[in-house]
């Protein structure tokens, strides 16, 4: 009975420290229109058979602006091997604080050295689909377009963070 | 200690800052002094208001004001002392928002809050 118990228990607490979801659920398709860095709009359907980083953010976020070198490092490390690294921009503020405002968005591209691509997503509808609430988010999408991992917080490159997301991307690259 | 962090310091003691409110990310200080209203962000605690994105006064009828300081940390991405904006004495506060890009040291997000006046 006993040994019953801790079976269970075992599987129970594995289920819970397994970061990788049994049953993925199917990430919801975009349809943002402005796009930079893109000649055009890329669609999840478009991107089938490719892993996907998605990072929710706003030039105007520190903790943002703070992890694109570990992003820059991700898109050159794994395009080839097939990961599409793509900004979703959300702004913070209303159109008064010029997040809005493609020009602005085309300079911190360029002043973060951001070479992947990035969709403005000002109506906040993409961020809603995807159901985030804070700067910056991730959502780390797999081959088949499911959901395997998300996560929101600043990391740099070779901290703990980044290895954590280095190891879950490599690890969608060889499925 | 590093010029960096001797600099930090130097400015939490320049500066001050106010007492945090527990449980709440931010709140609107309201200081009426003769012809005048200041209005000012305080964050709670273990939270830090943008200065990237400084906070809003949005009032009902469409006008906004930006609450700023001068007491910034070293890398100028976030104020060290509270934010504020002085107003004419007579300006009617009702239906206003404050509305502000609060960041979680701890947790390394920011997110955005509003505030009724």
């Amino acid at each position: 009975m006993s040994r019953t118990l801790l079976a269970a228990a075992s599987l129970v607490l594995l289920q819970v420290l397994t970061p990788s979801r049994p049953h993925a659920p199917k990430a919801p398709p975009w349809n943002n229109t402005s796009w930079l860095n893109a000649d055009q709009s890329l669609t999840l359907e478009s991107l089938r058979g490719r892993v996907v980083l998605l990072n929710f953010w706003t030039f105007t976020c520190y903790n943002c602006t703070n992890t694109v070198p570990a992003l820059v490092d991700f898109d050159a490390r794994f395009r080839e091997r097939g990961l599409t690294v793509i900004g979703m921009h959300d702004p913070e503020f209303p159109p008064s604080g010029g997040e809005h405002d493609k020009k602005n968005v085309q300079s911190a591209l360029v002043r973060h050295g951001i070479k992947y691509p990035n969709a403005q997503d000002n109506d906040h509808a993409t961020w809603n689909l995807y159901g985030i609430r804070a700067w910056p988010s991730f959502v780390l999408i797999d081959r088949k377009g499911n959901i395997r991992y998300e996560g929101a917080g600043e990391f740099h490159v070779a901290d703990r963070w980044y290895q954590q997301w280095d190891t879950r991307i490599q690890e969608l690259l060889v499925e | 200690m590093s010029w960096r962090a001797a600099f930090v310091v130097l400015a939490l003691v320049a500066c001050g800052r106010p007492a945090a409110p527990p449980g709440r990310p931010v709140r609107a200080s309201i200081t009426r002094t003769g012809n005048t209203i200041v209005v000012r962000a305080i964050p709670g605690s273990g939270t830090q208001i943008n200065a990237l994105l400084p906070p809003l006064l949005e009032f009902p009828w469409g006008r906004t004001e930006r609450l700023l300081s001068s007491c910034l940390t070293a890398d100028s991405a976030y104020f060290l002392t509270p934010p504020e904006v002085t107003l004419p004495g007579d300006t009617p506060l009702a239906g206003a928002l404050l509305r502000a890009s609060i960041c979680d040291s701890g947790a390394a997000v920011c997110r955005v809050v509003t505030v009724p006046l």
